[in-house]
């Protein structure tokens, strides 16, 4: 019986019951499906497509606030008493309609200056706490050498330029490719690595090449015209190193196998891919939001 | 033709018989996963997930019981396929029979195909009604007689004994399949089959078990850019080069084995334009084809989606001529449905005899027919409450918002575990075998 209520569509649940429906897939009887697979990972990309989306829009208002902020603090420093209001009214128009960034931007203000623009201040304290969460959720973005960190030749296994409050969804997870039999650990935000899935002119020899990290249907459907020496065995260890480590699948242990996910599938995910590239190195750029909003209206959240 | 609510020309839709067992607890290997008429309508075959195949045959109509048609009695029952294990790639193979196809018939026993996931077996169901009496070389009890003390000679007898129908295979068409079997289709040409899985299309010949044609391969060459699987195929009712294959994005290839050994490139391609504004995170889910049918007469196919129904003339590839809407009400239901996994199950499809109307199964039992010439549509239910001898089926209506009329059943109440995605209409009457979970209906028409 279906519920009464419509289960509320979450792009974040949909992505962690896609991912629980493929790993509950590897110990049903009669091998992997892969027709249902395929139409899981689908939504899967839709899902993150959705999710992604949602997290750009959200790094694109932190990014005005703080452009402006400076901004602000600038003028401050040089006329405290005129150049305020301009800020005030440029915070007004970068807040847009949420009330939270307003409180956001209110609590960035020199606390002389709140008292004019009453309407967009709340107290300091709760402005601080959603300032300090979303930071956390969002990667460092403005950083170019961030994005150079990661590609999709070689994940930097040790050489990820994080901002400290990323560290806390860092997470382990070890994936062995099933056709090249090479073994990679990832040890990654979500983020970032989602971003970086597939940019190749990043990762210019700056890092250590980590090996090669291809996830793909090869591993759900091994043949032995491909993979001649196939022995039980080595799927049993794949089976006890990559997902025993994502159990319990928690949000940030979903989001390392989006990624890794995310990593293959390009056939899937090309679309995704073009969006990722012109991101790169022009994070904020009027282009990625010009694209960032085709991208938002394609994919009508359900 | 199909049931209407009131008088004139149209008929009603009557109970006949339903076979299995009663009992709340359904036993997984009993749930019926295919069945199938044969080409003159006297038998009717059923697979199901424990690997058995029940074939029933229908009675000689007698003339005392004119106010019904003869009734389905249960044939032979035997077990096609076991479950298996490919210890190479550490794979259990399920015994569940996945599609059952008749050979038409051209002598006193029948022929049919059953497919599990990788093996198909050719099966011969013969009559016996007589045993050879007084063999020479051994006694009643079949022991073989000592040689030298046999004196005289005589010649064994022919005597009548209780009808036995057995079922032997006499092929088994074997290794030719890394991924699962979807569908088997015998070629107008009877001397041919193909067999189809998640990404390549064989064809066969029925006397040779040791190699089969490959005509269709859509691997690509690195697995991560899969995007597409086959998910139907059909050889054409008689058209024996023709074929067609529908893939998991809502399309259709027609392909004729004349233009090349290998049909990657197809002759047709059938596609609807997806409507932008019904996009969702589910929108590949449902235009994947589960099925696809011919018509008898050859010049149409049918295709099932999740959500509707659609014909296809076949020299019309932009779009359906056609299309049916077999419970929209799930459309905003979609999300539950995925998590609960209904989202992925697979309706099948069929025509009636003369290619006028159309069924298809449903939820809570329901299954849909569609007239074509009148366009008109009606619900029923397959379900032991009405299983009266003859009675006739009242047509069920979904309420999909507002105040619940009396005797329509709300969208929030439909029992998602009852599912009917298996139905067949006999080649020639109105008589149709829809498969509820572990029970069999036989309804049919009612003869005034």
């Amino acid at each position: 019986m279906i519920n009464t209520m419509e289960c509320a569509v979450d792009a974040q649940s949909l992505i962690s019951i896609s991912l629980r429906k493929i790993h509950n897939s590897r110990t049903q009887r009669g091998g992997i499906k892969l027709h249902k697979n395929l139409l899981v990972s689908y939504v899967l990309r839709n899902a993150r497509q959705v999710y992604m989306n949602e997290k750009y829009a959200e790094i694109y208002r932190m990014q005005q606030y703080e452009e402006v902020m400076t901004v602000c603090n600038e003028i401050q420093e040089l006329n405290p008493l005129e150049l305020a209001e301009d800020c005030e009214e440029q915070t007004g128009d970068c807040c847009g309609s949420a009330s939270e960034s307003a409180s956001l931007c209110g609590a960035l203000l020199p606390v002389s200056h709140q008292a004019p623009s009453a309407q967009h201040i709340q107290p300091s304290g709760a402005c601080s706490v959603p300032l300090a969460l979303q930071s956390e959720e969002v990667c460092k973005a403005p950083d170019p050498s961030f994005y150079r960190s990661c590609c999709a030749e070689a994940y930097p296994v040790s050489n990820c330029d994080f901002s400290p409050v990323n560290s806390m969804h860092c997470n382990k997870t070890t994936v062995l490719d099933l056709d090249t039999h090479v073994v990679t650990t990832v040890e990654n935000g979500y983020l970032h690595q989602d971003c970086c899935a597939s940019l190749q002119q990043c990762c210019q020899g700056a890092q250590s090449p980590a090996k090669k990290r291809k996830l793909d249907f090869g591993y759900y459907v091994s043949e032995i015209e491909e993979v001649p020496d196939f022995t039980p065995c080595k799927r049993a260890k794949f089976e006890d190193s990559s997902y025993a480590s994502t159990e319990p699948l928690d949000t940030s242990n979903i989001s390392n196998l989006i990624s890794i996910f995310g990593s293959g599938f390009s056939g899937l995910v090309s679309r995704q891919a073009d969006f990722e590239q012109a991101l790169n190195g022009q994070f904020c750029s009027k282009q990625a939001l010009a694209s960032l909003g085709a991208w938002t209206r394609a994919i009508v959240a359900f | 033709m199909m049931a209407g609510a009131g008088g004139g020309n149209d008929f009603q839709w009557c109970f006949s018989q339903v076979k299995g067992a009663v009992d709340e607890d359904v036993a997984e290997a009993d749930i019926i996963s295919t069945v199938e008429f044969n080409y003159s309508g006297e038998l009717l075959a059923t697979g199901d997930k424990g690997g058995r195949v029940v074939i029933f045959q229908r009675e000689q109509e007698s003339k005392n019981r004119l106010l019904s048609r003869g009734e389905y009695n249960v044939y032979s029952t035997f077990q096609s396929h076991e479950p298996e294990f490919d210890y190479l790639k550490s794979l259990e193979i399920e015994e569940k029979i996945n599609k059952i196809r008749w050979l038409p018939q051209q002598n006193a026993a029948h022929f049919l195909l059953s497919a599990n996931d990788k093996t198909i077996k050719l099966w011969k169901i013969s009559e016996r009604d007589k045993r050879a009496d007084g063999y020479n070389l051994k006694d009643e009890d079949g022991r073989l007689r000592d040689p030298f003390r046999i004196t005289t000679l005589r010649v064994p007898v022919l005597m009548p004994m209780d009808l036995m129908v057995e079922a032997s295979p006499r092929r088994i068409f074997a290794n030719a399949h890394t991924y699962h079997i979807n569908s088997i289709s015998v070629n107008s040409d009877y001397e041919t089959y193909l067999s189809a899985d998640d990404l390549r299309i064989n064809l066969w010949h029925l006397e040779i078990t040791d190699r089969s044609f490959n005509i269709v391969d859509i691997k690509p060459a690195n697995m991560e850019e899969l995007t597409e699987v086959i998910t139907a195929a059909e050889c054409h009712p008689h058209q024996c080069n023709v074929f067609v294959y529908s893939s998991s994005k809502g399309t259709i290839r027609l392909c004729d084995m004349r233009a090349a050994a290998l049909c990657d490139r197809h002759s047709k391609f059938f596609e609807e334009p997806e409507d932008p504004s019904s996009r969702s995170f589910f929108s590949e889910i449902i235009s994947s084809i589960s099925d696809v049918k011919f018509s008898h007469s050859g010049r149409y196919m049918m295709t099932r989606d999740y959500l509707s129904v659609k014909v296809w003339d076949l020299n019309m590839e932009n779009r359906p001529v056609e299309t049916y809407q077999v419970h929209e009400y799930l459309r905003s239901k979609l999300c539950s449905l995925y998590e609960n996994d209904c989202i992925f199950d697979k309706f099948e499809c069929c025509w009636n005899g003369s290619d006028s109307a159309i069924m298809t199964g449903s939820y809570n039992n329901f299954f849909r027919m569609f007239d074509r010439n009148t366009r008109r549509d009606i619900t029923l239910e397959a379900s032991r409450e009405n299983s009266k001898p003859r009675a006739i089926l009242k047509p069920r209506k979904v309420c999909t918002g507002g105040k619940r009329k009396k005797d329509e059943i709300s969208v929030d109440s439909l029992d998602f575990n009852k599912k009917i995605l298996h139905t067949a209409w006999h080649p020639k009457e109105n008589v149709i075998a829809v498969a509820a979970t572990n029970n069999l209906y036989i309804f049919q028409d009612k003869m005034n």
